[in-house]
């Protein structure tokens, strides 16, 4: 099987002896992810969001070293904990959680801003373009569709500047030649920036077709890495994993 | 109205506005911090500012007095090192007003800050803003109304001190009084009319205040 090599070398997230507990689950992790793009699929409980929340430093793990390129995020034995704003991350959440104040151009531009940036990110045109928002962009967030609201979230994470993309279903509401197009310029944004990804979908075909290696949660645990034992292990979505690229089966 | 009358609002006003001012930078870290933090002396910390609500109001202007007078460390602070003196002047009217007022402010303010949704601070915090950039950008403008209330009460209990300023700063025609001391020396002194005329205008005033302040704490679909 023959990956696409990116342009700049990926950066590694490794995540040691990660242990949380919570009421309706406890997620144990001890995983080094050095591909450009790592899927995270699983049933909805599995701890998909919480893993993506521990690794923005939005929640804290009960016991766990994790490292990003080299940096140190958090460890608990030493009780380091770098917090959220300094993790270079750009998160975009499942429910898109925009700021309701703000318009879509100000929302787009919230982590650029925040990381010190001025005027208008060099992405900013193509991103816009690319998430179709270019005519919304002056508008407010009120009678934005559900759609919409998530490709804001999407194009904040990405003009944030960040190292690191942690994307929780964020084309889960648009339709497939949509979901398309947009995973495309993604993949030519990673490849171009050398950014490391954490995705998460439902979508089997979109794990194999644009993940170049999936962890699959359940409860919590790793059941499964790696693309050729996810493709073994759904074989009644074999129809639809037909449509992705051939040289990624 | 006299010309009397109108440089006694415009005093009030000024004092109430003054006072308002001076509290609401420490009210809203103060507010901040009880609504968003556990932390060692928090149930104290609350209890103090509670405590002008709850104390006879000339017992708070009895302890500002004990420590603003020359002999307070305070006072003798402030007298020594700057030259300044609160007691029995306009300075006192506004230490006593902001004093009273701090407790309802910080009350409005943490109930809105508690209102505004956690997630949104810690997507912002994620995507680079520190705490200072949060608190500024999302916190405060999602609290806004809330606050914007909470000003407006802080400043309508401003305007109808009586207790503390009396006794910090006294009840001096042309320099430290208030309408609220107006009207009382008014009706000691048999002037009926006058103490009317005086709470009629403290009644509007008040009234416009307080209809405001509560438009704005409710959400605007429950408006009118």
């Amino acid at each position: 099987m023959a990956f696409p090599e990116p342009v700049l070398p990926s950066m590694s997230l490794h995540l040691q002896k990660l242990r949380a507990r919570f009421p309706e689950f406890s997620l144990e992790l001890d995983v080094l992810l050095d591909r450009p793009v790592t899927g995270l699929f699983g049933p909805s409980g599995a701890g998909k969001t919480t893993l993506l929340e521990i690794i923005a430093g939005i929640r804290r793990p009960d016991s766990a070293r994790i490292e990003f390129h080299g940096r140190l995020l958090s460890d608990t034995e030493t009780g380091f904990f770098l917090p959220s704003p300094l993790r270079q991350i750009g998160y975009a959440p499942q429910d898109a959680v925009l700021f309701p104040h703000l318009n879509v151009r100000q929302n787009l531009l919230y982590g650029w801003h925040s990381r010190g940036g001025r005027g208008l990110p060099s992405l900013w045109d193509e991103t816009v373009e690319a998430v179709e928002l270019t005519g919304l962009v002056g508008r407010p967030l009120a009678g934005l569709s559900g759609g919409e609201r998530q490709r804001v979230a999407l194009a904040r994470a990405v003009l944030s500047s960040a190292r690191l993309w942690l994307l929780d279903e964020p084309l889960a509401s648009l339709d497939h030649p949509v979901r398309r197009r947009l995973l495309d310029r993604l993949r030519g944004w990673v490849d171009r920036l050398g950014v490391t990804v954490i995705y998460v979908s439902h979508d089997p075909a979109e794990m194999v077709a644009w993940c170049d290696d999936v962890l699959v949660l359940k409860a919590g645990r790793t059941v499964a890495r790696g693309i050729p034992d996810f493709i073994a292990a759904h074989p009644q979505d074999k129809s639809r994993l037909h449509s992705v690229p051939h040289d990624r089966l | 109205m006299t010309s009397e009358d109108w440089r006694l609002v415009g005093f009030t006003l000024g004092m109430a506005a003054f006072s308002t001012v001076l509290l609401v930078p420490p009210g809203l870290w103060l507010a901040w911090r009880l609504a968003r933090w556990n932390w060692p002396g928090k149930t104290w910390v609350e209890t103090v500012i509670a405590l002008p609500l709850v104390l006879p109001p000339v017992a708070t202007g009895l302890i500002l007095l004990k420590l603003f007078s020359r002999q307070g460390w305070l006072g003798a602070f402030l007298w020594e090192a700057l030259g300044i003196s609160v007691v029995f002047t306009w300075r006192g009217v506004v230490v006593a007003l902001a004093l009273m007022s701090l407790p309802l402010f910080v009350r409005s303010a943490r109930v809105a800050f508690a209102g505004v949704s956690r997630r949104h601070e810690q997507i912002a915090a994620s995507l680079g803003a520190g705490p200072i950039r949060v608190f500024w950008t999302v916190s405060v403008p999602l609290a806004g109304r809330g606050l914007l209330a909470g000003v407006l009460l802080a400043f309508a209990r401003a305007l109808g001190e009586f207790g503390a300023t009396v006794i910090l700063a006294g009840n001096i025609p042309g320099r430290t009084q208030t309408l609220a001391l107006a009207i009382y020396q008014s009706v000691q002194m048999g002037d009926d009319s006058h103490a009317l005329r005086l709470l009629m205008i403290s009644v509007v005033l008040a009234f416009v205040l307080a209809g405001t302040s509560e438009w704005l704490s409710r959400s605007p679909s429950s408006r009118p």
